[in-house]
């Protein structure tokens, strides 16, 4: 059976098992822009085929990763251009904040707790100034929970069967939408790192590029073994 | 005894205090509508699935900014 990727030879093999997912240690895939081989046709349609063939995976509010989603567009998108896979940072990624927020729920209930004890009071105060204090504090907390999940779902990426796109938002003013030509992709490789991403299955998935940008980082997805394994087969169809 | 009712005595109070307090949330009123721009603009930008999803969202950052201009006109009327 003919192998669908083209590998460098110069960089290590990717470390998968059979089902696509990785084993740990970063891997390295390349090739580019070569044709796929003339002389075996089986080798083209394999990899028009294996897209054909994916599993069409549902989405929801929590989703992270999906296959052929639908309904999922964007803005200059072009009429024949499919969104193949759609992503976005781990679930678990954001437990730090979801933790915060809960401890910070209570802080009112442990101040109220242990102020008595360092003769700290705010008994002085009229209640409605009280409740000014509470509402107040609670809308920082509110704000904090929903501006960190706001990062989490608006940083997103997409793969369709031209483009890889990026979406980064952060510190609120900032947004950054990137663009790249499947065609400029010129080596892929992943990288997980750490008990948390092997436990979970996440990691970072960067794409050496031709382009303008010459490297695109898709940081802390799931599964990043077949996201790699999905972009290489798009890239390939994309060759014959 | 630490008595941190200064900040909010009706009559003689420390005023740089209480002004204080009120740019902090006409800030915070500032940043919500940043918030609610933001989630507009991203929205327009792409498009996912389940469509209630970005409504919740911009929905949320609404609330807020209601919350944030409420809460301001309460304190200007406590103080």
């Amino acid at each position: 059976m003919p192998d669908i990727f083209q590998f460098n030879s110069n960089k290590p093999i990717p470390a998968t098992n059979q089902s696509g997912q990785n084993t740990g240690a970063s891997t390295t895939a390349s090739n580019p822009t070569q044709p796929s081989d003339p002389i075996n046709p089986v080798a083209k349609t394999t990899a028009a085929q294996s897209i054909a063939n994916l599993p069409q995976t549902a989405m929801n509010l929590f989703s992270t990763l999906s296959v052929k989603p639908r309904g999922v567009n964007f803005a200059n998108q072009d009429p024949n251009e499919d969104v193949i896979l759609f992503f976005r940072a781990d679930f678990i990624t954001n437990a730090f904040w979801i933790f915060a927020t809960i401890f910070l729920l209570f802080v009112p209930i442990i101040f109220a707790i242990l102020a008595p004890m360092v003769n700290l009071s705010l008994s002085m105060l009229n209640p409605q100034a009280n409740l000014v204090i509470l509402y107040f504090y609670y809308l920082l907390v509110f704000s904090y929970a929903f501006i960190s999940f706001m990062y989490w779902f608006y940083n997103v990426g997409m793969v369709t069967n031209k483009h890889i796109i990026g979406v980064q938002f952060s510190d609120v003013t900032y947004k950054n939408i990137s663009t790249t030509p499947l065609q400029e992709v010129a080596d892929i490789d992943f990288t997980q790192q750490g008990f948390s991403q092997t436990f979970f299955d996440y990691g970072t998935v960067s794409i050496q590029t031709e382009g303008i940008n010459p490297k695109i980082d898709l940081v802390k997805i799931p599964q990043p073994g077949k996201v790699t394994d999905i972009i290489l087969q798009i890239r390939e169809a994309l060759n014959e | 005894m630490i008595d941190l009712s200064f900040f909010f005595q009706s009559n003689g109070g420390n005023l740089i205090l209480k002004v204080s307090f009120l740019i902090l949330e006409v800030l915070f009123i500032a940043f919500s509508i940043i918030v609610v721009n933001q989630v507009g603009s991203l929205n327009k930008l792409f498009f996912i699935q389940p469509a209630y999803s970005s409504r919740v969202i911009q929905i949320l950052g609404i609330l807020q900014l209601v919350f944030a201009i409420f809460l301001f006109l309460v304190t200007l009327a406590i103080l």
